[in-house]
């Protein structure tokens, strides 16, 4: 006797929507509203900025952070597959991903790129900068209460092991070599960049004041709220100053030499994703309000010129590098910052 | 049928077959299929790339790696911290196995919990631990001052000496715990029936105990050693780019300025320095053991 085998329609129902989820993944996931942004590990991204944005499209971020080049790294790998939508990163990198054609232009309806400078949508728009952090030095207050007045302090030995200097594979790392460059061509900030080599000279004679060359930022700013060290260069206003409203005894430093704008991008990942909720985003991101909330969150100067700050947040005029300079030499410059800065 | 075709039957040879699979190969088998998918296609991927750049062909990588002084002096470091954590985590280990392992069986719980416990924290967590405790105000710091060693803070963080006590204090249990399970199959009658023949503890040990314990060593030392010179968050974050080592020249090859030639030369000296290791360790310590099975 052969046995039949029969289905109820509850088991039919299941099966098939065990089948839909199983093997046609995109079509379930397609209902959903969701970007994947890949940018820095800052605070107060998914924790403030990006609420507020989802609360207000309807969308779902899905965020990685980490540092410009590994996200870089993460978007080529996936090339041919892009999973990310939007990439936040540094403009020397950004002008990376431009070249390898992993990013694309922003399309007219990033209205809000109307009310930004020429300066803040680089390279005809190839992407936006959503703020400009400054970077300069940061310092402890219990230790160093009034700051430095200006970079060179800091090569004083009264300093001796009590220097952070963030590795030369972060994009900040130029503050300080800058500030080198500076102090041996006496030029102004903006224009020492093509000197940079006379810098790594000057800054080899820093290595008595550095306790350690560090790509962990969250370490390296740990050590200087708890006093182990008195400097730290350079992470930007966004870590330096968010802690310090926080109650961390920090101050991000204001040297007579200048203050250096990171300029911060974001940008359309090439192929990426739900195309049309990242331009929403990135226009979001663009928007007066958000650039009010950002200035006053992340201490960073806003990049829409329609934005209106707090009456008492005020940012100096910060000085602008050219990035695609440095996008061209940066691999030089960790080669000779690691073998002659960085060794013991 | 006669006894003369019985034999005959008997006797005959199993067929030969050209392919065939027992059970304990069967077994085996996935675990051959993963190490080939996750290791060894990887490895040969890796080995070429070792020898080509963007023009082809070319052998610039290990020029590079074993030409220049600065990633020589990369390769020294790693080698030296791969052999420091070794050699301290035996020194520390094997008595602490030999304990663990002649230990009351309550007290045994607790010993194993102290030792493997730390496994369970992730190393990150860990060694930002570490390098909280060796802060000036760590707890560290607090000890020497009260114990009378120094009279002020001394600086621990970011120094070789934080370097290899954290180190050692990640690789630990993986060095007592292959000595340990060698240890725990050891007869006590073979020492004792040493001791009744007139060797000291000191002869003992040495013509004994530790021949008989050497695969426990071996398999220590390989783990230890293998996993110690490959170390990439532990040093980076105890001491930083000040003491560069070949997994940190490989992860600033691929990610930060995308020299696949000089990191799949890096790669490959690396395998080629910890599989040496691995191998001459084995080789010298299988005399000993032999002398020890024999007495």
């Amino acid at each position: 006797m052969t046995k039949k085998i029969t289905f109820s329609r509850r088991q039919v129902l299941a099966g098939a929507s065990a089948a839909a989820v199983v093997g046609f993944p995109n079509i379930v996931r397609a209902q959903t509203r969701e970007i994947f942004i890949g940018g820095p590990a800052s605070p107060g991204l998914t924790d403030g900025l990006f609420p507020l944005i989802e609360k207000k499209l309807n969308v779902k971020v899905l965020y990685e952070g980490t540092n410009s080049l590994i996200n870089l790294e993460k978007i080529r790998s996936n090339k041919a597959r892009p999973t990310m939508t939007l990439t936040m990163m540094d403009d020397p990198v950004l002008i990376l991903a431009e070249r390898e054609k992993v990013i694309k232009k922003l399309p007219a309806d990033v209205t809000n790129l109307a009310d930004l400078p020429a300066g803040a949508k680089p390279r005809d728009a190839m992407w936006a900068n959503w703020c400009q952090p400054m970077c300069s030095f940061s310092y402890n207050t219990q230790t160093v209460p009034k700051g430095l007045e200006s970079y060179a302090d800091a090569w004083d030995p009264k300093y001796k092991e009590r220097i952070i200097i963030i590795s030369m594979r972060i994009t900040q790392a130029i503050a300080p070599l800058l500030a080198a460059t500076q102090y041996v061509t006496k030029k102004p900030l903006d224009q020492c960049l093509p000197d940079w080599q006379q810098g790594i000279e000057r800054m080899k004679q820093l290595k008595p004041n550095i306790i350690q060359v560090s790509t962990n930022a969250p370490q390296a700013q740990q050590l200087l709220e708890t006093g182990e060290c008195d400097l730290y260069m350079a992470p930007d206003s966004r870590t330096t100053l968010l802690r310090k409203s926080k109650g961390a005894p920090v101050d991000q430093g204001r040297p007579k030499e200048g203050i250096l704008a990171m300029p911060a991008g974001i940008a359309l990942v090439e192929g990426g994703p739900n195309q049309d909720i990242g331009i929403q985003f990135l226009n979001e991101m663009l928007s007066p309000d958000i650039q009010a909330y950002i200035g006053s969150t992340f201490f960073s100067k806003p990049t829409n010129s329609k934005t209106v700050l707090p009456a008492d947040l005020k940012f100096p005029d910060l000085v602008s590098l050219d990035w695609e300079y440095f996008a061209d030499n940066r691999n030089a410059m960790i080669e000779r910052f690691e073998r002659e800065v960085s060794a013991r | 049928m006669t006894t003369i075709e019985m034999r005959t039957q008997a006797e005959a040879q199993p067929r030969r077959r050209f392919f065939q699979l027992d059970t304990p190969a069967i077994m085996v088998l996935p675990g051959i299929v993963f190490m080939v998918v996750a290791f060894a296609i990887p490895v040969l991927i890796l080995v070429a790339d070792s020898f080509r750049d963007a023009g082809g062909f070319s052998i610039g990588g290990y020029r590079k790696v074993l030409g220049d002084p600065y990633y020589i002096g990369i390769i020294w470091n790693s080698l030296q911290l791969g052999l420091i954590t070794t050699i301290g985590s035996l020194l520390i280990g094997y008595p602490a196995a030999f304990a663990l392992s002649r230990a009351p069986a309550r007290l045994q719980v607790l010993l194993f919990a102290l030792i493997f416990l730390p496994l369970t924290v992730s190393i990150i967590v860990k060694t930002f631990g570490l390098a909280i405790m060796m802060r000036r105000d760590g707890i560290l710091n607090w000890l020497l001052l009260n114990v009378g060693f120094i009279d002020r803070p001394m600086r621990l963080v970011f120094t070789e000496f934080a370097l290899y006590f954290g180190m050692i204090n990640v690789f630990l249990p993986l060095m007592i715990l292959p000595i340990y399970s060698v240890m725990r199959q050891l007869d006590p009658r073979l020492t004792d029936a040493a001791a009744s023949l007139g060797a000291g503890p000191v002869t003992t040990f040495r013509r004994v105990t530790l021949p008989l314990t050497m695969p426990g060593v071996v398999a220590g030392i390989s783990l230890v050693f293998s996993i110690s010179v490959a170390a990439y968050v532990t040093p980076g974050l105890l001491i930083g780019d000040r003491f560069m080592t070949m997994s940190q020249v490989m992860a600033k090859a691929y990610l930060n300025i995308r020299d696949f030639n000089l990191g799949a030369s890096m790669a490959v000296v690396m395998l080629v320095i910890a599989v040496t290791i691995v191998f001459t360790s084995t080789y010298f310590a299988e005399p000993a053991s032999r002398r020890g099975r024999k007495g």
